[in-house]
């Protein structure tokens, strides 16, 4: 979600919308005469506004549990959802008279001002996230499938590092790469590579690469940072005959794909964690809210 | 050729398609809370319910004086007849304090409610906004046709000036009095001394503070209580009742008591009448003077019945021709000539010093006129004198120290208490409630109590938001 100028007319109805509110608060906050009240009439009619926008902001929720109503595009309602929830701020604060005496209001404000704090501080992670998703996480996949996906890259460095030096256990021959591709072995058919070498590139890959690739997201290996994995796939180059400089370069790949999950999950949590605070509070703000309203005009 | 090609197709090949019914925990985790959330929220106020806890619903707490009602709402909440609602009604205020109208001839009478606004907290309910006033104020009008009083007022800002400066009043007292002369520097005191007259020597308030340095030996204490009306008063106490709280003893502090002969003129205006006698008349009625002369001359002829015989001559006054003795034959006409004597010179100078005496009306004796001394120059406002102890009298009374005339009227103007009071952060309060009554509570009807201490103490021990009634009743 950018802010852009699609946005624009949405901000426009907002911010009219508060300078309206703002000019009639201001003479009747100062020539009541027992100050600004929520009980007044125009006290209640700026907590009917306000309440009436903290519903329409609520019903974002609805809107996307039902995308096939026919009720305007779910991007239009978030932008409505962001401008007018946010123009409920001062609304609701001229409806309190800028005060917070009671337990339920007093709790009812604290709610609100975090609810709309959250959502700010979401709708800035809106904007600041992807742009970094994009630039920093150029294997990119749909969050749901990073598991799967890291699993299929198990398997494959599994058989890349088999083609290369045989049995991980160290007594099968020579196989494929990944893919049944019999032209794109592992090492090229008739190059003898050595034993030593062979064992080497096992040992760093069951030592090192395999650990990190079963568990990056908390592995301390040097392989989850990519200045050190790339010095240590350089130094394993120079290390190996160069039958393996094409396995290396695949195993290195993988592990690249492996940081850029990690840090694709990472971003994504931040990106909708606030959502955790966002989203409860409105509905215990709503229902406490609704309480406000019986017991406010009952007393 | 890369080996491991990211072709669309490839990347196709690894998803798997039915992630979506696979759980997800942030949106697992987004669902509980958001049913957890409400949940004990409404579960917070559905205890407080069961409790009878109606504290959540309090828009804050009460002001000290119904602090006993945070829990008993029905007190002021009178469940309306035909709605859900319970709003605060005026029969609810004066159930307690009914306080009279504002002026028989206004328009317009607010709502208890609206004023007097509850649920602020420790606050006094007196202390009502501007607001209030000015919702008639601003453009005054009444029933009766043309207000009587200014039709605009604002603010005290832009108050007008005070009633008797704005009229060019003057001041209706009769005592002959130039605050000029006794101000001066080395006027002739007591016993010839040389003294400097300062204000509080004639001008204090109702209760004695030290003895008068210029009054009657003993004399300490005057009547006046000019703001006692104003300390909750006790309409109810036996006449005895003597004010010894502090709020009773400040309203005795608020105003100026009225100068009396007794207490500030005495040292100085001695009422001698003849130099025979060290005694001077008493400051009464002429009546009370002559009875006193008579006997005092009386009772001299009786003791000296030489004097028969001896010319007399009696005190001259200015611009008057030299009397030819009378011849006494009797000490009857002995003691009506000096009496007679001796109220000529009083009548003539000593008491028309000060005082206009009215010899019209037939009568041998004069009348002097009531002194109509102004105790309060602002009868819709009060004031403290107390409360302003520590500014100096002339730096308000500025105009004292030049007044010669009894008729001047030395009210500080407006202007002078502007300067102080106003809206700036820095300034004194300048609220119309701080000069100003709406009620006049002289005329307060008292009720009996109609709530039980018993209920009131179980309704506060349930309170947690309220101070227990124990310490309110201490306070």
């Amino acid at each position: 979600m950018l802010l852009d100028r699609t946005q624009r007319n949405w901000m426009i109805a907002a911010a009219v919308l508060v300078a309206i509110a703002a000019a009639i608060y201001i003479p009747y906050a100062l020539n009541s005469p027992q100050g600004p009240r929520g009980g007044s009439a125009i006290g209640l009619s700026f907590g009917i506004v306000g309440f009436a926008l903290m519903i329409f902001a609520g019903f974002l929720g609805a809107r996307k549990k039902f995308p096939v109503w026919r009720v305007g595009r779910a991007q239009t309602w978030m932008r409505g959802h962001l401008w007018l929830g946010l123009a409920s701020l001062p609304i609701i604060l001229f409806h309190a008279g800028f005060h917070m005496r009671g337990t339920l209001t007093l709790v009812l404000m604290i709610l609100f001002f975090i609810v709309i704090a959250s959502g700010i501080f979401g709708a800035a992670l809106q904007i600041y996230i992807p742009r970094k998703m994009t630039t920093e996480v150029p294997m990119e996949t749909i969050y749901e499938q990073i598991d799967h996906i890291r699993s299929q890259l198990r398997e494959e460095a599994d058989q890349l590092a088999t083609a290369a030096c045989g049995s991980l256990d160290g007594t099968a021959a020579i196989g494929t790469a990944p893919g049944g591709d019999s032209s794109a072995s592992a090492v090229e058919v008739g190059v003898e590579v050595s034993e030593e070498a062979r064992g080497q590139l096992r040992e760093f890959y069951l030592r090192r690469m395999r650990p990190f690739v079963e568990n990056p997201a908390h592995s301390r290996s040097p392989l989850a940072d990519s200045p050190q994995a790339s010095g240590i796939f350089e130094e394993l180059r120079l290390r190996l005959p160069p039958e393996f400089r094409d396995t290396l370069k695949d195993l290195e790949s993988i592990c690249e794909e492996e940081r850029q999950l990690t840090h694709q999950a990472r971003l994504h949590r931040i990106l909708h964690a606030w959502l955790l605070v966002h989203v409860p509070l409105s509905y215990a703000l709503l229902a406490l809210a609704a309480v406000h309203v019986v017991m406010a005009l009952r007393f | 050729m890369p080996r491991r090609p990211r072709t669309a197709k490839k990347l196709a090949q690894r998803i798997e398609l039915s992630y979506f019914k696979q759980p997800q925990p942030l949106r697992r985790w987004r669902f509980i809370l958001s049913i957890a959330f409400p949940a004990v929220a409404v579960l917070w106020l559905v205890v407080a319910g069961f409790a009878k806890n109606r504290a959540p619903y309090s828009m804050g707490p009460l002001s000290a004086p119904h602090a006993f009602f945070a829990q008993k709402c029905s007190a002021c909440h009178v469940a309306d007849t035909v709605s859900f609602r319970h709003p605060v009604t005026d029969q609810a205020c004066v159930a307690c304090h009914d306080g009279p109208i504002h002026h028989a001839d206004q328009k317009f009478t607010p709502s208890c409610s609206s004023c007097h606004v509850e649920h602020q907290g420790r606050i006094s309910l007196i202390a009502v906004r501007n607001a209030s006033c000015t919702q008639c104020h601003s453009d005054l009008s009444t029933r009766a046709g043309a207000p009587h009083f200014v039709r605009t007022v604002l603010s005290f800002a832009r108050h007008p000036e005070f009633a008797p400066l704005r009229d060019n009043s003057s001041d209706p007292d009769s005592i002959k009095f130039n605050h000029q002369v006794h101000l001066a520097a080395n006027l002739l005191g007591p016993d010839g001394r040389r003294v400097n007259l300062a204000c509080d020597d004639c001008h204090r308030p109702g209760t004695p503070r030290g003895s008068w340095p210029y009054g009657a030996p003993g004399v300490e204490a005057v009547t006046f209580s000019g703001g006692a009306q104003y300390a909750s008063p006790p309409t109810a106490m036996p006449s005895s009742f003597h004010p010894t709280t502090a709020m009773q003893k400040r309203a005795e502090l608020a105003y100026m008591a009225p100068p009396t002969y007794a207490n500030t003129c005495f040292s100085c205006h001695a009422l001698q009448f003849d130099a025979r006698f060290a005694d001077a008349v008493p400051h009464d009625k002429p009546e009370i003077v002559h009875a006193f002369l008579a006997q005092k001359y009386q009772d001299y002829i009786a003791a000296h019945p030489s004097a028969l015989h001896e010319v007399f001559a009696p005190p001259r006054l200015p611009g008057k021709p030299i009397p030819v003795s009378p011849r006494a034959v009797t000490s009857g006409q002995w003691v009506a000539e000096q009496v007679t004597a001796a109220e000529d010179l009083l009548w003539r100078k000593t008491c028309a010093e000060c005082h206009t005496l009215n010899f019209s009306g037939g009568n041998s004796l004069p009348t002097i006129a009531p002194s109509r001394i102004t105790t309060r120059w602002l009868p819709h406002a009060v004031f403290s004198h107390d409360a302003h102890r520590m500014v100096s009298c002339v730096s308000c009374h500025a105009s004292v120290a030049s007044s010669q005339l009894t008729s001047d009227v030395n009210l500080p103007s407006v202007r002078v208490c502007q300067e102080c009071h106003a809206t700036r952060a820095s300034a004194a309060p300048a609220g119309c409630f701080e000069c100003h009554t709406y009620h006049d509570w002289s005329q307060e009807k008292v009720y009996p109590g109609k709530f039980s201490l018993p209920d009131l103490l179980k309704s506060s021990r349930n309170s947690v938001a309220h101070p227990p009634v124990a310490a309110i009743i201490q306070r």
